[in-house]
């Protein structure tokens, strides 16, 4: 173990000390290079978030969603959730959800389990049994009960504490071994582990511990954690004197041992030697009840500037199976393997890890821990004379034990870490190079494993005063505020400032994306909503009042241009006149058609043949001849009837291209004196125009009169002034100059002449007055924004 | 293979035509031909009328049936459709039916229509300087107003020499911008019909 | 012969700058209109709103078939980049033909994005044969189909500032065009970026639909600038007495 100078009174410190133990001053971090078997560093792990392998981003994932879960369950722990989340703050939550989540096996002879969880565990008693003898005088969690003491903490510490030790303390690594030991890479470690066990660990310690006990040798524990070596543990139970170690021996067992990480109530206390998880500490409780409970040194001791000579060990005393069993409701719950393993008259053969054990050198004296006096061994159960299951205990271990258990009573399988620095699985002659680990995997090892070796119970204090005298290592020799005090690890999020900008981008959106769109505001629509009425109630009043008045004060100037036209027709010959336009326009295109139509008739006596250019505008045809007045009879029409003195011919289809086919025909449109081309579309327009242009010299020569609406007729003008057109009707405006001329003939034009002056004049002063406004609230608004 | 077809179809049907047009004189088969393209497709648009007809019918009966907002209104647009093509069939499109259908039905509508649409222009006219004031936009609407002022209609007739003069400068103006645009408009349509007669665009569905 | 003529320089400048701007893409001046368009698509998208797109009632027998055409261009384009949003975009048409190739269109576009699963021959629609009947139709499709933008681009008279209108009422962006002098000068009043002349056959280019579409609007500047050159000097012949 490396130590620490102190700054302030240079004194050496245990590495694993926060502060000084003399002046109680700060101790400076220690920079270790990360190595199998070294301590970490801490290192913010947010940068490593995007590198974290997929199988944990899976159980973060798992752990999220039964966070989530169970935070809507149970009742919440603000510390917990007031806090931001942690890399693996989806695990936290898991804590509170332990005690539920039993393995399958545990869960199997729970019944009677479950009952005592709420009792008070042997620890509490007043007389613990020995294993438990540094746990019972101080450790709160442990009187409280067993599920109440975080076994995040004990896997966290008991993790980096196996990688520091130099012995053989762990097999080959099976496939399932790798699986939970990656998962409990993943676990959230908190910055200072108790010293505690895993629990298959901490399970074949307790076989070792048996080991000892029964050969009546003092032995190091040697965890062992594979797979293989978990079954023949459930096999174990076989044995008719030796108790059942429920041990979590298949993988569904190991699975359990993910779920231990989260902790929101890490211990204040150095963490007792008892088993890591909570099933661990429930079979023992059943030992505990089986035997009483004796004030016996600790298994593990906290380091202690006075070393006490060991305590001699003695084997504890465990209930046995077969009593267990005998109980019919727990005989019901036990699970099928359990049963057939008590029909096993003999333990079963050794799996992979004895025969690694086998083939185990004994490490050197140096790399060696000292191990404690064979005269004076340190019990890891301490167990008082009178006890009546010793027999019981005894006869468990006369049985034949496999080879690994007895062909291993002198190697130190678990030297302390302080006395030795070889790699822990250092074969004979080999030295394994430390591995390099990966950097997330550094980034999530505990930041301070205080606990590098096994306490020895050397280091145990016999208490001489008080009503613990007598006792050893009831009361922990480690300072307060020492890092064996395991502190509250912060569950911040470690990220980078670019990962908190992405963060609260995505926050942002997410809230914008449930945020209620601000609407429009109600006065703005009601006030557009409103001025589209103004005007449209403005002009209905205004337009209405002056055709409903018939005014006529507004001044027509004559023209004779198009009367110049018609007069150079041939009397009664027929006119062709074309329908382009829409039933929308028939109003403005009926009147501007008016004065053209009357002369013809009136003067010309002309043979009207319509044709239509769009699909409605042959309904449009009796429409026109009525409102022209032709079709009225005399005296107030001219009295035209249809096929006789006007002809439908109906829609020409294929528009351009029909017109072509139309014209093309030359037998049949030569006929015609004049065209009349009533449109309201430049295009149709255009493309008549230029097919009577392209139809020859005969077909171009006739006079094409375009009667157009006033949207369309400046595009037209062009042809007007290039000749193509002999004349193009502007609308109104030149309809009513060419009705004045024919003495207000058929009189349409005039009767809206005044409606579209002022109309017009309307138009005008609405868009100044609008403009105007607003463009000063335009103006006015970018200056506030400027502003 | 269908789709090979329809592009052969098509660029042949259009080159045609263009010679046809262009070589119409020294080819007279190939105007022949256009006619006779021509005519096919014109019966085919007539056809293509129906079918969209149809398509209008299934899109509102769609909305009936789904209970989309207004579809009731479809449903009366498919009976008024289907009542009408029926006399219309049966009497002809001369019918005082139809034409009363006409006059008292379609012709009112898009009338009302355009009145709307003449409030709504001056509605958008006083509103484009709140949507932009920039000098464009002022320009356009001056332009607009003593274009409006010089051929309104006044109790004296026009003014001798400012209506000519606005008239006159302003109608040269437009009917020169008016010309470049469609120069334009004409520049690009021909690119068009050029990629589509190389089958660069297949419209009708090749590509 | 001169029309002849021109065609024929069209489809060589045409033909030669495809070939040349498939090698090496032109780089054309920013339209705000159809930056604000794909935009409108992206937002759509993502808003999993809707996208309208009114081609007009260009007729395909009328000189107006060409602008019909350059919409179902870009109809092919927006259709394949809305065919990811939830809601299909709908095409209405004022022309019976033109609706039947917008439904084409829109398959071809659904089929080239591989989703031809979600056409519906519903989404083609003819809403009207004359123009207010068009636009008529038109107006529901704008207000009540979760329209998030309008697309008008085409042969529209005035009353495409009905449309425009109920755009604006629906907060909708409103992408408008038109070779229809009576409606460009509506538009520009009535939208926010009009698109004025030939802006208009400019969608396919600024939607990156091909090589074919900026070697069109390369030609077409080329063509102008022989116009404009034409048109001087006729002008200075004119002047000089020159008859021709």
């Amino acid at each position: 173990m490396a130590d620490i100078r102190c700054p302030n009174c240079g004194k050496e410190n245990p590495d694993f000390l926060d502060t000084c133990q003399f002046c109680q001053s700060p101790l400076p971090p220690s920079d270790w290079k990360i190595h199998i078997g070294e301590e970490p560093t801490p290192k913010s792990t947010g940068e490593l978030e995007p590198i974290l392998p997929d199988w944990l981003k899976d159980i973060r994932q798992q752990e999220m969603d039964k966070a989530e879960d169970e935070i809507l369950i149970p009742p919440p722990k603000p510390k917990v959730q007031q806090e931001p989340p942690d890399l693996l703050a989806g695990l936290m939550s898991q804590s509170e959800s332990e005690e539920e989540e039993l393995p399958d096996w545990l869960k199997g002879i729970a019944p009677s389990l479950k009952k005592e969880e709420a009792a008070p565990p042997p620890a509490a008693q007043p007389s613990p049994p020995p294993f438990f003898g540094e746990t019972h005088p101080s450790a709160e969690p442990a009187s409280t009960g067993a599920p109440a003491e975080p076994s995040a903490d004990k896997l966290a510490a008991w993790f980096p504490e196996n990688f520091n030790q130099p012995a053989p303390q762990e097999t080959d690594s099976a496939p399932s071994d790798d699986d939970w030991l990656k998962n409990l890479e993943a676990f959230t470690v908190p910055e200072e582990p108790a010293p505690a066990q895993p629990a298959a660990g901490e399970d074949l310690s307790w076989l070792r511990d048996l080991e000892a006990a029964a050969k009546g040798a003092e032995e190091p524990t040697a965890p062992a954690s594979s797979e293989e070596d978990l079954d023949w543990l459930n096999k174990l139970g076989a044995v008719p004197q030796e108790p059942a170690p429920a041990q979590p021996a298949a993988r569904e067992d190991l699975d359990w041992l993910k779920n231990l990480s989260a902790v929101t109530e890490p211990p204040t206390e150095p963490a007792p030697a008892q088993p890591a998880a909570g099933e661990d500490s429930d079979w023992l409780k059943n030992l505990g009840t089986s035997e009483p409970a004796q004030p016996s040194a600790p298994a593990f001791a906290e380091p202690a500037e006075t070393k006490e000579p060991p305590a001699s060990p003695k084997p504890f005393q465990t209930a046995p199976l077969n009593e267990l069993l005998g109980d019919e409701a727990l005989r019901d719950a036990t699970p099928d393997w359990l049963k057939a393993a008590l029909e096993e008259p003999k333990m079963p053969a050794p799996g992979d890890l004895s025969d690694w054990f086998d083939r185990q050198e004994p490490p050197s004296k140096e790399t060696l821990p000292t191990p404690p006096s064979p005269g004076a061994p340190t019990p890891a159960f301490d167990l008082p004379a009178g006890d009546s299951s010793l027999p019981d205990l005894d006869a468990l271990f006369n049985v034949e034990m496999p080879d690994w258990l007895t062909g291993e009573p002198e190697k130190p399988v678990a030297p302390s870490p302080e006395t030795t620095s070889a790699p822990p699985f250092a074969e004979e002659g080999e030295i394994l190079a430390p591995a390099e680990l990966p950097s997330w995997v550094q980034a999530m090892r505990p930041v301070e494993s205080a606990i590098s070796s096994t306490p020895s119970t050397a280091d145990l204090v016999t208490e001489r005063e008080g009503p613990l005298a007598g006792f050893r290592g009831v009361i922990p020799l480690s300072p307060i505020g020492s890092s064996l005090r395991p502190k509250p690890f912060s569950l911040k999020l470690q990220a980078s400032e670019e990962q908190e900008a992405a963060a609260a981008l995505l926050e942002h959106l997410i809230e914008s994306e449930t945020a209620a769109k601000p609407s429009q505001p109600a006065t703005k629509a009601a006030a557009q909503h409103a001025l589209r009425w103004a005007l449209s109630a403005l002009f209905l009043l205004v337009l209405s009042a002056i055709l409903w008045l018939g005014l006529r004060v507004l001044y027509i100037p004559p023209s004779s241009t198009l009367s110049d036209l018609i007069s150079a027709l041939p009397d009664a010959s027929p006119v062709l006149i074309v329908i382009d336009y829409d039933p929308a326009f028939a109003g403005e295109l009926e009147a501007a058609a008016g004065p053209l139509l009357d002369q013809l008739a009136l003067s010309k006596h002309s043979i009207f043949e319509f044709i239509a250019a769009s699909p409605t505008a042959s309904g449009l045809v009796e429409r026109l001849m009525r409102n022209t007045n032709l079709s009225k009879p005399f005296p107030s029409g001219l009295g035209y009837r249809p096929a006789e003195h006007y002809f439908n011919l109906g829609y020409l289809p294929g528009g351009a291209a029909g017109a072509a086919r139309f014209i093309g025909n030359p037998q049949t449109f030569s006929r015609y004196a004049a065209i009349a081309l009533l449109t309201d579309n430049v295009e149709s327009s255009r493309g008549w125009i230029e097919q009577l242009e392209a139809a020859g010299p005969q077909i171009s020569a006739k006079p094409l009169i375009v009667v157009a609406s006033a949207q369309a007729a400046p595009m037209l003008q062009p042809y007007a002034a290039s000749g193509q057109a002999q004349l193009v009707v502007n609308g109104l405006y030149d309809a009513a100059k060419y009705e004045a001329l024919n003495v207000s003939r058929p009189g349409t034009v005039r009767t809206y002449w005044d409606a579209l002056g002022f109309g017009l004049m309307l138009t005008i002063v609405a868009i100044f007055i609008g403009g105007v406004w607003n463009l000063s609230l335009r103006l006015r608004e970018q200056r506030n924004a400027m502003k | 293979m269908m789709r090979v077809l329809t592009a052969a179809l098509a660029i042949a049907s259009g080159i045609i035509v263009l010679l046809g047009y262009f070589l119409r004189q020294a080819f007279p088969l190939f105007e022949q031909l256009r006619l006779l393209l021509t005519d096919w497709a014109i019966v085919i648009a007539a056809g293509a009328v129906l079918v969209g007809i149809l398509n209008l019918v299934t899109v509102q009966m769609e909305k009936l049936r789904t209970r989309q907002p207004g579809g009731l209104y479809g449903a009366l647009l498919v009976f008024a459709l289907v009542v009408t093509f029926g006399l219309g069939l049966v009497f002809g499109t001369d019918h005082l039916f139809l034409r009363t259908a006409m006059e008292a039905v379609i012709v009112p509508v898009e009338a009302s229509l355009l009145a709307i649409l003449t409030v709504t222009l001056v509605y958008a006219s006083i509103r484009l300087l709140r949507r932009r004031s920039d000098l464009m936009s002022i320009l356009f609407l001056a332009v607009l107003l003593l274009l409006l002022f010089a051929a309104m209609p006044k109790p004296f007739g026009l003014t001798p020499f400012l209506d000519q003069f606005i008239l006159g400068v302003m109608n040269t103006l437009s009917t020169g911008g008016a010309r470049g645009l469609l120069i334009g408009v004409a520049l690009g349509t021909l690119l068009t019909a050029l990629r589509v007669l190389f089958g660069i665009d297949r419209p009708y569905g090749g590509n | 012969m001169m029309a002849f003529l021109i065609l024929l320089l069209a489809a060589v400048l045409l033909l030669g700058f495809t070939l040349l701007r498939r090698k090496s893409p032109a780089v054309f001046r920013a339209i705000g209109a159809y930056e604000r368009l794909n935009r409108a698509i992206g937002l759509s998208v993502e808003g999993g709103t809707r996208l309208h797109i009114s081609l007009g009632r260009g007729n395909l027998f009328t000189a107006r078939g060409g602008s019909a055409l350059a919409g179902l261009a870009m109809l092919r384009r927006l259709t394949e980049r809305a065919s990811l949003s939830d809601q299909q975009p709908i095409v209405t048409s004022g022309d019976a033909s033109l609706a039947l190739l917008s439904q084409d269109t829109l398959q071809s576009g659904y089929r080239a994005a591989q989703a031809e699963d979600q056409y519906r021959t519903t989404a083609g629609r003819l809403t009207g044969l004359t123009p207010f009947a068009f636009a008529a139709g038109t107006l529901p499709v704008i207000r009540g189909e979760d329209v998030s933008a309008n697309v008008i681009l085409g042969e529209f008279g005035a009353e495409a500032a009905l449309l425009a209108d109920a755009a604006d009422a629906t907060n909708a962006d409103l992408i408008a065009a038109s070779d229809n002098l009576a409606a460009q000068a509506v538009l520009y009043a009535a939208s926010q970026q009009p698109l004025i002349g030939e802006e208009l056959f400019a969608a396919g280019a600024y939607l990156e639909a091909g090589a074919s579409h900026q070697a069109s609007l390369q030609t077409q500047d080329i063509l102008r600038w022989l116009v404009i050159l034409a048109i001087l000097g006729g002008v200075v012949l004119k002047f000089l007495g020159v008859g021709f």
